[in-house]
């Protein structure tokens, strides 16, 4: 019994590696929840993105729903529902990639999260051998997940999630009952140790980074108008100001106009879009105002040398 | 260290190729020991001392139960018990008792409220406990006694054993010493079933690693203030999922503790009997955590009075009992309320009885069998929402959001993931009721092994998160 049993696993697995390997690139979005979204991302980052990617992003779930292609060309969203920027950066170090470009969400930065048990497996060097030999190991190709993904293909076409997503309307009474929730959070000061020892942390990461010649960008996610300036995010730019001075790192300052969110946190798909696109902006006059300095330090050298 | 990581199978396997090497037939339990106090000290290795210190009572106890002055056994018995109570309460009752009844914010109360909970106290403790009292009991009859060695040494070898061994250290089943001790001995490899080792452990990580985990990802829905947006079905359904998903977490894990112990020759008493399937309150306890509620049968109902003092006196023995076997499960009020909820059926199943006599409910199977699963999963809110004002803010969710629109995807999903349990019941009911097939019928064991072929397949495949056993936290 035992022996047909194993025989039964190995042409299942068989079967199933042969069916990833000519089908595998056609799935997509198998994820089955948000935390399983994550690890899908990070294999994603790990095993495929980090090959053709060179700009980066990371952060929440609040800049998860930034749109990567309409920031820079080959831009990985590389953001965790859940987690924080501190996450990412965990991540793109153990991955052994640099970023040319690292964009850097600064309000999660003081959330710290303890590195999920899952992080740091799928990171885990014989995990990643066996996981690039059997990519069945990956959570992207869960038997299930794919199922899932081939119905909801068969159903209402790959960009069906994409539609209903942006026609979701929030629930208003309980968008004012997580704000108000948010309000006391966010106006209650946050721990100095704590919080020291978050930004200590990812200022650490991002030195080894720009050692190694990324480029970082600090920007802020957009929230309610009603708790942006609230201690907690106030606190938040602080240390980020003094964390990460300029010009050493560069800064996209919050728009003026306010943005809708869903909950106080997370902003509506269509608003998504909307910052997206500013941040696509910003980011262009930032890498104009850059090459300027450039080559005006250049002239300077060769009128000096001269 | 998880049943489930990478770690706890490497040491599984040394383990066992230590345990038979016949150059080691002698060390046996000394090999199971060093693992077992590895496997605890990996976990909490700073609490290491709580687990001896509480072994070294048992030891302490059961030996001058049989070997010390006679007059005073039962000092020792009740000093045994004592000790391996205030373990217990000191470590997992003091902050609940402290916040109960002394000031707020006061030195102790915090003090208390910092120290860490030792994994498996709930269940090493009344290990001890059944030890201690078993002892007692049967202090006079020879072929217990004989299980307490005169050498102190060899006793404390096996004191140590019984409460410590790996399997079933910090989740259970709670095996009782009178079950356990006679079992103690030499294993030649020969013992191994692997048969039932293969099945119990594929079966066990299935429903552990497949069902239960994934489940949890799902039933991550189930978080105040977020579950108010969802439908009254939605909601319903995340209960239900839950109940699939303790049930899973649970019987997995005491699957995968069976079939440990039976790698190295040991037998432990099954845990469920599929409880799901129960057409009464009685009936679903004699199927669900069937060792802690034999355990509380035997070590507290009984002693209590039981049913023998008379109608009113049984029915506060049954709700103290329960209430007491909540408590158990973790230290907040809502697990009293839960063991309350469940001491109540069980009280009122019992009054209906002695009124309108047990022929009046022999029919309506199915329709018994719902109302106690209903229920008993509405009762496993208390555990997932230790909070009791989030509890009935789901309640008034379901009843309020009837309009609200379905979460399509996570539903399908908890029918998916629940649909293995579903089955694993359906299928012991349907082989209740026809003939059962032979050992030598070959289709049928073919059958069976394709079937566990695919739960591998998917054990490889198809596991959710990694996340601790729902019952580590007791």
């Amino acid at each position: 019994m035992i022996w047909k049993s194993i025989l039964t696993t190995v042409l299942l697995i068989t079967t199933y590696t042969l069916f990833i390997n000519y089908y595998g690139q056609s799935i997509d979005r198998t994820a089955q929840t948000t935390g399983q979204r994550n690890l899908v991302k990070a294999e994603d980052y790990l095993y495929e993105a980090s090959d053709h990617c060179d700009t980066i992003l990371i952060g929440s779930s609040m800049s998860e729903r930034l749109r990567a292609e309409r920031l820079a060309p080959h831009c990985y969203n590389l953001s965790f529902s859940g987690l924080s920027a501190l996450d990412g950066l965990y991540l793109i170090e153990r991955s052994g990639h640099v970023p040319k470009v690292l964009f850097v969400e600064i309000n999660s930065i003081a959330r710290e999260v303890p590195v999920s048990l899952d992080m740091a497996t799928i990171t885990d060097s014989s995990g990643r051998r066996l996981k690039q030999w059997f990519p069945f190991l990956r959570q992207k190709y869960q038997p299930v997940g794919v199922l899932k993904a081939l119905l909801r293909d068969w159903q209402s076409g790959p960009d069906g999630t994409a539609e209903a997503i942006a026609a979701a309307r929030p629930d208003t009474a309980l968008q004012q009952k997580m704000v108000q929730q948010l309000y006391n959070v966010m106006r209650l000061p946050l721990s100095p140790t704590a919080t020291a020892n978050s930004f200590r942390k990812a200022k650490a990461y991002l030195s080894r980074l720009q050692r190694r010649g990324t480029t970082v960008i600090l920007f802020e996610m957009p929230i309610n108008s009603r708790l942006e300036n609230l201690l907690a995010p106030q606190t938040t730019r602080q240390y980020a100001d003094a964390y990460f001075p300029a010009p050493a790192y560069q800064h996209i300052a919050l728009p003026a106009d306010s943005f809708r969110t869903s909950d106080g946190i997370h902003l509506l798909y269509d608003e998504s879009l909307r910052y997206s696109n500013y941040l696509h902006t910003q980011y262009q006059q930032l890498a104009h105002a850059t090459t300027r300095n450039m080559i005006s330090n250049r002239r300077a050298g060769y009128e000096t040398t001269n | 260290m998880l049943f489930t990581s990478p770690e706890f199978v490497l040491l599984v396997v040394c383990t066992f190729v230590l345990y038979y090497l016949p150059a080691l037939r002698r060390y046996q339990v000394p090999i199971l020991i060093a693992a077992s106090l590895y496997f605890y000290a990996s976990g909490q290795a700073n609490l290491l001392w709580l687990l001896l210190l509480s072994v070294s009572i048992n030891i302490a106890s059961s030996y001058l139960v049989i070997y010390g002055n006679p007059a005073r056994h039962h000092l020792y018995a009740v000093l045994g018990v004592v000790g391996n109570l205030l373990i217990l309460v000191f470590f997992k009752y003091g902050p609940l008792l402290s916040q109960t009844f002394a000031a707020s914010g006061g030195d102790v109360g915090s003090w208390l409220a910092a120290l860490p909970l030792p994994i498996g106290i709930s269940f090493f403790t009344f290990q001890g406990i059944s030890l201690v009292v078993d002892t007692y009991k049967y202090r006079h009859v020879d072929q217990y006694r004989s299980l307490i060695a005169r050498n102190l040494v060899k006793h404390a070898q096996t004191v140590l054993f019984f409460k410590g061994f790996f399997p079933q250290l910090v989740s259970g089943p709670i095996v009782k010493a009178n079950f356990f001790l006679p079992q103690i001995g030499p294993k030649p490899i020969q013992v191994v079933d692997w048969t039932y080792c293969f099945r119990t452990l594929v079966l066990g990580y299935f429903l552990k690693m497949v069902v239960a985990d994934n489940l949890k990802d799902h039933t991550l829905l189930m978080t105040y203030p977020y579950f108010e947006a969802y439908s009254s079905f939605t909601l319903l359904t995340l209960l239900f999922g839950y109940s699939m998903q303790i049930f899973a977490d649970f019987a997995g894990y005491s699957l995968i503790a069976l079939g440990l112990a039976a790698l190295f020759g040991y037998q432990f008493p099954i845990n469920f009997n599929f409880p799901y399937i129960a057409t009464s309150f009685a009936d679903f306890w004699r199927r669900w955590h069937i060792s802690l509620s034999s355990f509380l049968r035997e070590y507290l109902y009984i002693p209590l009075g039981g049913n023998r003092h008379g109608t009113v006196r049984t029915y506060i023995n049954l709700l103290t009992t329960m209430v007491l076997g909540g408590l158990w499960h973790g230290a907040a009020w809502s697990y009293a309320v839960w063991g309350l909820a469940h001491g109540s059926a069980l009280a009122l199943e019992r009054f209906a009885g002695d009124m309108l006599g047990k022929s009046a409910f022999s029919g309506f199977r199915l329709l018994r069998g719902v109302l106690v699963f209903g229920y008993v999963t509405l009762a496993w809110l208390l555990f997932r929402l230790p909070d009791f004002n989030h509890v009935l803010a789901y309640l008034r969710a379901i009843v309020n959001n009837y309009g609200k629109p379905h979460e399509t995807l996570a539903i399908s999903f908890i029918v998916l993931y629940s649909l293995p349990v579903i089955l694993y019941h359906g299928y012991h009911l349907v082989q209740q009721r026809s003939a059962q097939p032979t050992t030598t019928d070959h289709r049928y064991s073919t059958r069976i092994a394709v079937v566990y072929g695919i739960l591998l397949f998917l054990i490889i495949t198809n596991s959710g998160s990694g996340g601790t056993f729902i019952y580590f936290q007791f």
